[in-house]
């Protein structure tokens, strides 16, 4: 990673802390764990794969989708 | 319990921190599943807390139906593009350092197809947003 992306990382994350602390918990925690596991792959799939744009806007004007 | 930005103010961070994720997909050693998974992870959250950002937005501001078609169309995009990203890591992880050529570049380019739905994703709700706060 060039050192001038690496900056704007850092720059992002500071920024993050101060906007977003609950991303920062998140970053955080997932930043700590080691080697990943076969189930961390598959809990992180079913977690993506569970997400929908009104879980997200529940205060969407247009119908949620199947 | 998780705080969420109030506004959009966000985004050029997450969108920053996206920027970065992109080239973590470029590592090949023994450590790139690792750092995939975490790139993965990582992108995951900041797009969690992007559409959180834009759903407090839409419910305070209610922007027109047409936004929202193209946000959520390149949340749907980013999604696939994540999912793909998940299956060639696991894909590559499974191989364990008999990966040849082409399934590094296979997985390298699904992460990168996916740092880009999300830098599109959050790029496209910000300049929503600031449109309608012209």
């Amino acid at each position: 990673m060039s050192p001038a992306i690496l900056q704007l990382v850092i720059f992002g994350i500071e920024e993050a802390v101060t906007q977003a602390p609950g991303l920062i918990a998140e970053l955080q925690q997932i930043f700590a764990n080691g080697a990943p596991t076969a189930a961390d792959f598959a809990a992180l799939r079913v977690k993506v794969a569970s997400e929908s744009y009104g879980q997200f806007v529940p205060g969407s004007s247009i119908p949620p989708t199947a | 319990m998780k705080t969420e930005p109030s506004n959009l103010s966000i985004f050029p961070t997450i969108a920053a921190i996206g920027i970065g994720l992109a080239t973590f997909s470029g590592c090949a050693s023994q450590t790139a599943v690792t750092t995939a998974y975490k790139s993965e992870a990582a992108a995951d959250a900041a797009v969690g807390t992007a559409m959180s950002a834009w759903g407090a937005y839409v419910s305070a501001n209610h922007p027109p139906v047409s936004q929202e078609w193209a946000v959520q169309k390149a949340f749907n995009d980013y999604q696939q593009a994540e999912l793909a990203a998940i299956d060639a890591t696991t894909a590559y992880a499974s191989a364990a350092g008999s990966n040849s050529v082409a399934q590094t570049q296979s997985e390298a380019a699904a992460m990168t197809a996916a740092s880009t739905a999300l830098t599109e994703l959050i790029n496209l709700a910000s300049q929503f947003e600031t449109s309608t706060n012209k």
